[in-house]
């Protein structure tokens, strides 16, 4: 469990008194992680960090709301996921969305025996290939560290469609990263 | 048991009941297909999560302190109203306290029986009998007294104006008395003048005839 839940509701409890420092311990305890899943979901940097900031701005200003400050982690990660679908919504209104070229191109390569740099790429052009519901669902319950029942919550979907999403996601990404035929990322597209 | 049958993406995600991951971790060590299974799965996991982490390009902060502090005087009048408040409250809580503490008590007696109110009647008729006259001879005499206070009262209030106009009368009186005499000593103090500048007016001639004569 990757909680602290004690600590975040004790400063959620504090925060709501007015003590905008013990709203800035909770920002600088989240913002890595929010930034990092924002990142996934929008893979623009400067994007992803003025969708953090929108999602701390929301977050202070509805702290009140918050019924139980216990589940401070959940409730930050929904205001995030709604911030970046709001994004993404607008982003198709205006026009169709940019491609993620270098991602994908060099996504081809295979996980076993890499660098782990080249891992980390191979994944994130995998990723990219997901549908945006796999790709949210992957990462919060395999980077983010969430139980089934959190990310229904986050995503207000029922857990038995998150574990379905997960699971085809996890088949698609190591259908995409693992060897074929002895030959690692063959399945990955290719330029 | 066929490993189909087993989730290993739940046992890899840690999401099964721990009857099911018992089970799962029982097979495992007699099964290398289902190893090799969780492996790959395993290796898909392990490489997800090996995404980095990025660090967010600047710091997000929220500011609490105030850019200027209030002026004193501001700070007492926005406190005034709520002072004000505060002081009307517990006013109104003193009052509504006060009235239902110096309420009399409720009347609990218990019922009489017929026979024993009876004699209480007739012991209070005795006592109200016994105490009446020299009740009603105080309620007299204090009436008498207040009576008198009140008759007595102009009297000597008419007393108190004239001996203040007969004061004020004197005073006047002495005042004209004085005033006569300082004229009449003013009048003879001008004729001693007046005769001392005769004589004196006839000695000068006097002196200048004579050295005239000469």
């Amino acid at each position: 469990m990757i909680f602290r839940e004690a600590d975040d509701r004790d400063l959620v409890l504090r925060a709501r008194e007015g003590r905008v420092d013990a709203f800035n311990a909770l920002v600088t305890r989240w913002e890595k992680r929010i930034y990092n899943y924002l990142l996934r979901l929008s893979p623009d940097p400067d994007e992803a960090f003025d969708l953090a900031q929108e999602t701390f701005l929301k977050v202070f200003q509805n702290l009140g709301r918050l019924d139980d400050p216990a589940r401070f982690g959940p409730w930050l990660y929904r205001i995030a996921h709604n911030e970046a679908m709001s994004l993404l919504r607008r982003r198709r209104l205006e026009g169709p969305a940019p491609e993620n070229a270098p991602e994908q191109a060099t996504g081809q390569a295979a996980v076993f025996g890499m660098a782990s740099v080249e891992v980390s790429i191979a994944v994130r052009g995998a990723l990219a290939l997901l549908t945006e519901e796999q790709r949210e669902a992957v990462v919060l319950k395999v980077c983010e560290g969430f139980k089934f029942e959190e990310i229904a919550s986050i995503l207000d979907t029922p857990a038995s469609t998150i574990k379905s999403r997960v699971y085809t996601g996890l088949e698609a990404l190591r259908g995409l990263l693992a060897p074929v035929g002895g030959a690692p990322g063959a399945n990955l597209p290719v330029e | 048991m066929d490993s189909h049958a087993f989730d290993w993406r739940g046992y890899g995600l840690g999401e099964l009941p721990p009857a099911e991951m018992a089970e799962c971790e029982r097979h495992l060590g007699s099964c290398a297909q289902c190893r090799t299974e969780l492996s790959r799965w395993q290796a898909t996991l392990s490489a997800v999560r090996s995404l980095p982490q990025v660090e967010p390009p600047r710091r997000i902060v929220f500011v609490s302190d105030p850019v200027l502090p209030e002026p004193w005087w501001r700070r007492m009048w926005k406190a005034g109203p709520q002072l004000g408040l505060a002081s009307a409250a517990m006013l109104s809580l003193a009052i509504v306290t006060h009235g239902f503490l110096a309420r009399p008590p409720a009347a609990t007696a218990p019922a009489l029986q017929p026979g024993i109110e009876a004699r209480i009647h007739a012991a209070a008729q005795l006592e109200v009998e016994r105490r009446l006259p020299a009740a009603v001879d105080a309620a007299w005499n204090a009436g008498f007294e207040q009576r008198l206070q009140a008759e007595l009262r102009p009297a000597v209030a008419q007393l108190e104006r004239q001996l203040t106009e007969r004061e004020k009368l004197d005073v006047a009186n002495y005042e004209k008395q004085s005033e006569t005499t300082r004229q009449a000593d003013l009048k003879a103090v001008r004729y001693a003048l007046e005769t001392y500048e005769r004589r004196l007016n006839f000695a000068t001639l006097t002196a200048s005839r004579r050295s005239g004569g000469d």
